[in-house]
């Protein structure tokens, strides 16, 4: 992830609040469905940076064609300003998935930390 | 594009379902824009289907399978590296044995039983993929090959390790070829359903067992011990396979007054599927015997039969299968009483 390659479209506000979900596979289990929060207002001005560029890279992602088969898993990403009401909304399948999404579920902040500039 | 604060559609990809019900309930350009990117996306996948490499030879005599067994090598490029192939010795790869056993047990039960050969019945090649990924907590179909994790080893094992899974897997390849079940809401439950009653009836055919000694759980032997549970799913008693401090409790439930309402998993395929799983295990074990005698060719008939539709919803599938059951068995036998009666008992018929 390069956080200084934003779009300069910012989607990030501070009252923003990002939810990041695994969904569907052979195994569906309430304990690994468990969503993960990211409010921006907790978030110092190089992590926002590059969580934006995280959602930049989902929109670059957008347009491609559903997968094929059964048992397939999935991210979606949800933006959502005030609680609960979603702003955006972004879905693919774990093949098509950036790296930095997957640690993003995977870590949620620490992956802001963790990834170079 | 919606204004910054207006809500925007999911980026990313439209599922065909999705389109599908466009097409047959949106209004005249909503229709037309439906059409337009299925059309888009067939010719998508036209491009992109030979494009890999070309598909490895099918079975040239009936009833022998064709199998292909490739290592992923912990990447995640399908279909990797060809390690064994039909005839083969062991490799020493317990994972690519375990599918080269597993996929042979699976088109043995549906060529003994059914008499189809493979897939598409007409003898297609069977292509697994071991070690696929990092750890990956997975298996799963992709309109044209299996696909198997090595599992994390903290709470699960190798996918391969459980002959129901492998077979759960092929049979999303039959029902694809044959109902083409939508994979949303009721009619994803029901594919997922028939991939795990399949694929409990395989595990109960390889080990020779009754409806009295089978076990009715999917991916029994999946979870590590650290994990408190016994199974991913129970057909005899949805919602108990288990309950773990990391995993939660098993979310399926049995009868349809539980009917979970949710849109992730696309809409609980694999947690509503626990009511048709039911209604097939009340039916085996009230007739008895061996599941894949009688139930089994009623389910198989009923998958078969055209006038299971792909958006086919629970009653539709029940109503079929009582229709099965009497032309197979007679429409004052036992087993289409025993049918229509496990239907009515997880709520689906009245």
């Amino acid at each position: 992830m390069t956080g200084d390659e934003s779009s300069g479209n910012d989607l990030l506000e501070p009252t923003s609040v990002i939810v990041v979900t695994r969904e569907g596979g052979f195994v569906v289990t309430p304990g690994l469905s468990a969503p993960r929060k990211i409010e921006c207002r907790q978030l110092n001005a190089r992590q926002r940076r590059r969580l934006q560029a995280v959602l930049d890279e989902l929109d670059r992602h957008g347009g491609e064609s559903a997968p094929t088969g059964a048992d397939r898993r999935s991210f979606r990403v949800t933006l959502e300003v005030t609680a609960g009401c979603p702003r955006r909304e972004w879905e693919l399948d774990e093949s098509a998935a950036p790296r930095s999404l997957i640690g993003l579920w995977k870590r949620g902040v620490e992956e802001l930390d963790e990834s170079a500039d | 594009m919606a204004g910054r604060h207006g809500f925007q559609a999911p980026a990313g990809f439209m599922p065909p379902h999705v389109l599908e019900r466009i097409m047959s309930h949106g209004n005249t350009r909503l229709q037309q824009c439906a059409r337009m990117t299925l059309q888009a996306d067939a010719q998508f996948r036209l491009r992109n289907a030979s494009a890999p490499m070309a598909r490895p030879a099918d079975s040239d005599r009936p009833g022998q399978a064709a199998r292909y067994i490739y290592s992923a090598g912990n990447q995640q490029t399908l279909p990797g590296n060809l390690v064994r192939q039909e005839g083969a010795p062991e490799s020493g790869d317990i994972a690519v044995d375990e599918a080269y056993q597993w996929l042979g047990a699976t088109h043995l039960f549906y060529w003994q039983v059914f008499e189809r050969d493979s897939i598409d019945s007409d003898g297609m090649a069977l292509l697994g993929t071991v070690h696929y990924g990092e750890a990956y907590d997975n298996a799963f179909w992709n309109g044209a090959q299996m696909v198997f994790g090595d599992g994390d080893g903290e709470l699960f094992n190798r996918f391969t390790a459980a002959l129901d899974v492998v077979a759960h897997e092929l049979t999303h390849g039959v029902i694809e070829r044959e109902a083409g079940l939508v994979y949303a809401d009721q009619s994803g439950a029901l594919n997922e359903s028939l991939a795990d009653v399949f694929g409990a009836m395989v595990k109960q055919h390889h080990f020779e067992q009754n409806v009295e000694e089978a076990d009715w759980l999917i991916g029994e032997g999946l979870l590590t011990d650290r994990v408190n549970g016994r199974a991913l799913r129970s057909m005899a008693k949805p919602g108990t396979a288990y309950d773990d401090p990391v995993l939660g409790k098993d979310p399926q439930p049995g009868h349809m007054d539980d009917f979970v309402r949710t849109s992730s998993d696309n809409g609980g395929v694999h947690i509503n599927s626990g009511i048709p799983n039911r209604a097939f295990y009340l039916a085996a074990t009230s007739l008895g015997g061996f599941a894949w005698e009688q139930a089994g060719p009623v389910w198989f008939d009923a998958l078969t039969d055209s006038r299971l539709q792909r958006d086919g919803d629970f009653v539709q599938f029940a109503r079929l299968t009582v229709d099965c059951a009497a032309k197979r068995f007679g429409s004052d036998s036992a087993a289409m009483r025993f049918v229509n009666q496990a239907w009515i008992d997880v709520g689906v018929l009245s």
